[in-house]
């Protein structure tokens, strides 16, 4: 694995990955989930119950960029109108950390 | 053939309607110290023994009477509030599914375990238990069973909910010795990481039910206001589609109490109106 083309690269900034999911389908809602994921640290994950912001505003104000926005999903069917499964308000951010900056 | 249940019938403590509510809502109840603290060291020391190494599988289809009847298991689940707790849910002396003893060593590391055990269960009326028992005191640091309250109207595929890390309104099963924790079989859970040095143990067993769900509890309080609140309730991740949880809840209580016309704030009953 360790000659895989993939791996290697030389690149000089790390990336942190904040996924909220929002009381809504706008970024003004507050946070009812999230993970993190640290790709500065050998441990990825930041194990705390305590969220990380109020809401996806407060994320993005604290200078998280917005990569990934959640697309509005109609009802799937007639009669489905009640059907539940995954949360929907999925927002995904990162930040690119600079390695000296570790 | 004289069923164990049938010689020595159990004095049971059943469930009241607000707490049957309470499942219906959360999709789970909690009893605090439930089980003694002598059979709590007892089953552990079965555990040790290897009493439920094997085959989880083994008694599927069998009465819980005819299971474990030399174990300490037997007497633990005879228990007034235990046995009383069971047939309110699923009946009287209901099928056995299967059981785990789930154990998480010292330091053992679980960041994302979320899931769900039944999504293939296709039942909305009709629902298995499983319950938990704790038979040591667990804290924070020692894990234990994380539950998402009111999660059990929501199908997904098992681990499929792994990336949710954290979710507002979720609880940590930090316990005292001997509680216990009935729940809903497609309630969303997850083990948690045990950062101290001792064995965590947590024994799991699921049930089938009996007979049909309709009113097996004590009803003396069906007409309780604080159910309507109870079921009206959210939960912090619920954002936009409370109402949509709130339907399927009012749906399983009027199965539960055959009655047809139960609603809240006439949602269901307004569509089931039609048009003319």
């Amino acid at each position: 694995m360790s000659d895989h083309p993939h791996r290697g690269l030389a690149v000089s900034t790390r990336q942190q990955v904040l996924v909220l999911y929002l009381s809504s389908t706008s970024l003004e809602g507050n946070v009812a989930g999230w993970a993190f994921y640290n790709g500065l640290e050998e441990d990825l994950y930041y194990d705390d119950d305590t969220p990380p912001y109020e809401t996806g505003v407060a994320a993005l104000k604290d200078g998280w960029r917005m990569i990934s926005y959640p697309t509005l999903h109609d009802i799937d069917r007639k009669g489905g109108e009640h059907d539940l499964g995954y949360f929907k308000n999925e927002f995904v951010f990162e930040k690119l950390i600079s390695e000296s900056a570790k | 053939m004289t069923t164990q249940v049938e010689k020595n019938p159990t004095k049971v403590e059943k469930l009241s309607s607000v707490q049957m509510a309470e499942f219906v809502s959360d999709g789970y109840l909690r009893f605090d110290e439930l089980v003694p603290q002598d059979l709590c060291e007892r089953a552990l020391e079965e555990i040790r023994e290897g009493t439920f190494r094997g085959d989880i599988y083994r008694f599927f289809g069998k009465k819980l009477s005819e299971v474990w009847q030399n174990s300490v298991m037997s007497e633990i689940v005879n228990l007034p509030r235990f046995a009383g707790a069971i047939e309110s849910l699923v009946g009287p002396d209901p099928y056995f599914d299967h059981y785990c003893a789930h154990q998480v060593s010292p330091g053992e590391i679980r960041h994302a375990d979320l899931h769900q055990d039944a999504e293939f269960d296709t039942r909305f009326n009709a629902f298995d238990i499983q319950y938990s028992i704790f038979f040591h005191d667990v804290t924070k640091e020692m894990g234990g069973t994380l539950f998402v309250p009111g999660t059990h109207f929501r199908p997904v595929r098992v681990f499929g909910i792994r990336r949710y890390h954290h979710i507002m309104g979720s609880v940590p099963s930090v316990a005292k010795g001997g509680t216990v924790i009935f729940w809903h079989h497609n309630l969303w859970h997850s083990a948690r990481s045990n950062r101290t040095d001792k064995l965590r143990t947590m024994f799991k067993t699921r049930l089938n039910p009996s007979v049909p769900q309709v009113q097996l509890w004590d009803t003396s309080d069906l007409q309780d206001p604080q159910i309507r609140s109870i079921l009206s309730r959210g939960q912090p991740w619920m954002a936009h589609e409370q109402r949509a949880e709130i339907i399927n809840r009012i749906k399983l209580w009027r199965a539960l109490t055959g009655d047809p016309e139960y609603d809240i704030t006439g949602w269901v009953t307004r569509a089931e109106r039609g048009t003319f």
